[in-house]
């Protein structure tokens, strides 16, 4: 066969069809997207600006800023990650390194995972008034509020550790059982650098989730607008603000669609650092 | 052997070997008896029974799939992870049974070392590979760990290659130098047994002939059992070959002595066939 053949015979028909359906598929996914941001911009980047991020909101939203709902957003944020990535990383680490593939325990901690997956965000945010606002006395704050985004979030983050935790080669875990290195020697220094992208990446994901959900926090952490004092004080995050501006808020749009832009901000930020930082690690920890 | 080896030596519950020439009065030190090894519904291993003599090079020789691997990872246990593997019968090493319950697994496989097929650095620096088992084993003393890190690398002739730089990744290195350095990495914590998993399979023929000199190297000071199915590096390096072959669906012991007697005079039809080149 000579080389001119062997050159057309890789591009088929066939190939050219999947070819353009590729592209299609690209351009059909990207369009909604690129109509969203668009929309967005044009409506709200008028009211955007860098006074609005501090002031705080007054007439209902209409005015203002989004100072304390920026503020409130982190706190809770900041509770539901200090809860979440400790357990769930502890918990990944105990299905994947510790515990009997198929056994018993890691069967059982699947199901209520997938099944804390499965559960409306609305029913959590009820089970997180019953639970933390009124039975262990939190009332509605941004801890009640955190602590029922942890458990929103804990299936997702517990799934992708363990999908970044089983990209360790395993001839590499063999040679650590080999060198009977101790279990914690061998995920501390082996297990977890060369998982560390992935975690970061998890940690990422999960932050997005939380950042988007509205539903839950409307019972947990409320929608009052002033700065809050302390982690016991009610706080409203972005999303409930937009929310808010946008079903009780006649006139709010301006300010609703600007919030929802400082929100998409925030998510692309947050899915980025973990790149970015897979970035930096690679400089220091070593290939595989 | 310098003063901090010494110290080192002292950490160990088991005698070093002293150099001799054991191979002229073969003393058993590894004793495999009446070993069946059964995954789920298919039986690896049945009733093989191999005597391993001291300070001797044993090669187990035989077609693909025929077990030798799963024989080599029985003696140090690694078969304990993979679910569904059920060993029966006795491994003694120095007369102490190795199978069962109550059996200290890391003090085991410090004593029984085990490379791999494939070279598999641990993803840390050329000099981490050596000093992090080091110090999870106990070895507390910073220049002690250098000294040993030196001289197994010496041993291994990859210090002259690596002095200048010991804080590169070990991934960095060619395969026969991560193969080299995993070599290096058993041999620091100053094992008796060292089982050699086809050691040389994925490597080049010249990295491949440099492992097969360091494997004659080691010999009379440690024993090693290698698992190959070159018959020619079994001919060149082992003093014992043990034939393993596959009959009715389940691997055993087609015949053991003296490599020389293996591949000259074998007393099996079997063995002649295989190691003429006429099957397996």
């Amino acid at each position: 066969m000579t080389e001119a053949r062997i050159h057309r015979s890789t591009t088929s028909k066939s190939d050219v069809a999947v070819q353009t359906a590729s592209w299609l598929a690209l351009v059909a996914l990207l369009v909604p997207l690129g109509l969203i941001v668009g929309d967005l911009l044009m409506r709200g980047a008028t009211s955007l600006s860098p006074q609005f991020l501090v002031d705080s909101p007054s007439k209902a939203g209409r005015e203002g800023g989004i100072g304390p709902v920026l503020l409130s957003t982190l706190l809770v944020m900041g509770v539901c990650l200090l809860v979440v990535v400790p357990l769930g990383l502890a918990a990944a680490i105990g299905l994947n390194e510790y515990l009997r593939r198929g056994g018993f325990a890691v069967r059982t901690v699947r199901i209520a995972l997938d099944v804390l997956a499965g559960t409306p965000s609305i029913a959590l945010g009820m089970f997180g008034y019953a639970f933390f606002c009124i039975a262990l006395g939190m009332g509605v704050s941004i801890l009640a509020g955190g602590l029922t985004l942890a458990c929103m979030v804990m299936p997702l983050y517990v799934r992708l550790s363990e999908q970044a935790l089983r990209t360790v080669p395993d001839d590499v875990r063999a040679a650590a059982d080999a060198l009977a290195l101790r279990r914690y020697t061998a995920i501390l220094r082996i297990v977890l650098p060369v998982a560390a992208p992935g975690l970061f990446a998890a940690t990422g994901l999960a932050l997005a989730r939380a950042l988007a959900e509205t539903a839950a926090l409307l019972f947990t952490s409320g929608y009052v607008s002033r700065t809050p004092g302390s982690l016991l004080d009610p706080g409203r995050v972005l999303a409930v603000h937009i929310f808010d501006l946008s079903m009780n808020v006649p006139g709010g749009d301006g300010p609703a669609y600007a919030t929802a832009l400082v929100l998409v901000a925030l998510l692309l930020s947050v899915s980025g650092v973990p790149r970015l930082v897979r970035g930096f690690t690679r400089r220091w920890s070593h290939p595989v | 052997m310098s003063q901090i080896d010494n110290r080192a030596r002292a950490l160990l519950p088991w005698c070093p070997m002293e150099k001799t020439a054991p191979c002229c009065t073969p003393r058993t030190y590894l004793e495999v008896t009446d070993l069946t090894v059964k995954y789920k519904n298919t039986t690896a291993l049945r009733h093989v029974s191999i005597e391993i003599p001291r300070g001797c090079v044993t090669a187990i020789v035989g077609p693909s799939g025929c077990g030798k691997s799963t024989l080599l990872h029985v003696i140090n246990r690694m078969t304990d992870a993979v679910a569904g593997c059920d060993v029966r019968g006795s491994v003694r090493l120095a007369g102490a049974e190795v199978l069962g319950k109550g059996v200290d697994l890391r003090m085991l496989r410090r004593r029984v070392g085990l490379i791999f097929q494939r070279p598999n650095p641990l993803p840390l620096s050329i000099a981490e590979n050596v000093l992090l088992p080091l110090r999870d084993h106990g070895f507390t003393g910073r220049e002690e760990r250098a000294s040993i890190l030196e001289r197994v690398l010496h041993e291994v002739g990859l210090w002259d290659e690596v002095a200048q730089r010991l804080n590169a990744p070990a991934a960095t290195l060619s395969g026969g130098q991560q193969q080299r350095l995993c070599i290096a990495r058993c041999l620091a914590l100053l094992p008796e047994v060292i089982l050699f998993d086809e050691p040389c399979s994925a490597l080049d023929p010249i990295a491949a002939e440099i492992i097969e000199q360091l494997i004659c190297r080691l010999r009379n000071r440690y024993t090693v059992v290698i698992v190959t199915h070159n018959l020619a590096q079994a001919r060149r390096v082992a003093d014992f070959t043990a034939v393993l072959w596959n009959r009715e669906g389940a691997s055993s012991l087609v015949e053991f002595g003296k490599t020389r007697h293996i591949f000259e005079r074998p007393t099996q039809g079997l063995t002649s066939l295989y190691v003429g080149g006429v099957t397996g």
